[in-house]
């Protein structure tokens, strides 16, 4: 997958200009040092988490976006970015980061060998720690396409404004307003008549 | 579709996004949002994508961040080797060309002044390279294609101990 892709333009090209790697004795990088990513990592990777699992409805694939949103956070020199504009704004890169993987992911033919399916999915899945989330929204989301999903989640779950959201997902942010307005009516509705093929 | 929106839907939203909903709010709001579609719409959704969103973050399984500092770390250096290797790749193309240039005009300038011509039968090479090749030019082409032959080999045995391949 490219870099080019994943990372938001203007920290790819900061990233492009840049040629030396970071200081792996001292741990610090670009002013945000081993501990302070820590930190930073502890109280945004659980909202991160959670937008890609119930995005992409898979926790296994979350996992392995979350990870790579973060690698390709730092590979980029976003800290840097997040030393100047805070941290509010370091979010938002990785949730751009992150959407941009979940769409990469969807336009990627799927083909999975046998060979590259792990133990793990050949085992019981162990369901208790996601029945309570499942039981509240898991059939509405279901009911949704990935893109109204997006929406919902970054403008109700997350809080983002519609330019916040416009930034984020690529789309112009005119029609945000709209297409969000359409996505709430409809999850509205599933909500208040929870019958399977009410979506439409 | 027509777009309804609500003078308080933005008020609504605020109080939602502080948890403030619907405990700490004026009654006359609560009680326009019960009339309200918008507004009740609004709220419903939410609602229900707050709660899921701190049910879902309960149960995530993070990895270590000291692995994906290590991991970014380690991305971003192969990066960088990548960027100098790239002109480094540049320079020894040219320097290979330029060599295959340079023998392949000396050994045009000593096939011209014949200096091959008794080449053939200084090896004992009659019995290898067939007769019309026996002379200065045939064995230049015959060297040639040695060269050409061990470059090939040469970029082929490179490419297979490649870290890339």
């Amino acid at each position: 997958m490219p870099l080019e892709s994943a990372i938001p333009q203007t920290l790819a090209d900061d990233a492009a200009s840049r040629v030396g790697a970071p200081s792996v004795a001292s741990g610090t990088w670009d002013g945000m040092d081993t501990d302070a990513f820590a930190a930073f990592y502890e109280r945004s990777a659980r909202p991160l988490w959670a937008y890609l699992a119930r995005v992409s409805g898979d926790p296994a694939l979350a996992e392995d976006l979350l990870q790579e949103s973060y690698i390709r956070f730092l590979a980029a020199d976003a800290p840097r970015t997040a030393a100047v504009d805070g941290e509010v704004a370091a979010r938002r890169y990785l949730f751009r980061i992150a959407t941009n993987l979940l769409r990469d992911h969807w336009r990627r033919p799927r083909t999975t060998a046998i060979d590259d399916v792990s133990e793990e999915c050949f085992a019981a899945p162990d369901l208790s720690a996601q029945s309570d989330s499942q039981a509240i929204l898991g059939p509405v989301l279901l009911q949704l396409r990935p893109r109204e999903r997006q929406l919902l989640w970054l403008a109700y779950a997350e809080g983002y404004s519609h330019r916040e959201i416009a930034a984020i997902t690529g789309l112009a942010s005119a029609s945000i307003r709209l297409l969000l307005f359409r996505a709430r009516r409809k999850a509205a509705r599933i909500l208040q008549h929870p019958t399977p093929g009410s979506a439409r | 579709m027509r777009l309804r929106s609500c003078i308080h839907e933005k008020e609504i939203a605020e109080l939602l996004q502080r948890g403030h909903w619907p405990q700490a709010c004026p009654t006359e709001l609560r009680a326009h949002a019960e009339q309200c579609p918008a507004c009740s719409e609004r709220i419903l959704v939410t609602q229900a994508f707050r709660r899921e969103r701190a049910s879902a973050a309960a149960a995530a399984r993070l990895e270590s961040p000291g692995v994906l500092w290590w991991r970014a770390q380690l991305r971003r250096r192969n990066a960088a080797l990548e960027r100098i290797a790239r002109p480094m790749l540049g320079a020894q193309i040219f320097t290979i060309v330029l060599a295959l240039v340079a023998a392949g005009v000396f050994l045009a300038s000593q096939a011209r002044q014949g200096r091959f011509s008794g080449l053939a039968h200084t090896f004992n090479l009659a019995a290898l390279v067939p007769a019309p090749l026996q002379n200065s030019p045939g064995i230049v082409l015959l060297v040639g294609i040695l060269l050409a032959a061990i470059a090939l080999a040469g970029g082929f045995v490179a490419y297979s101990t490649s870290e890339k391949r």
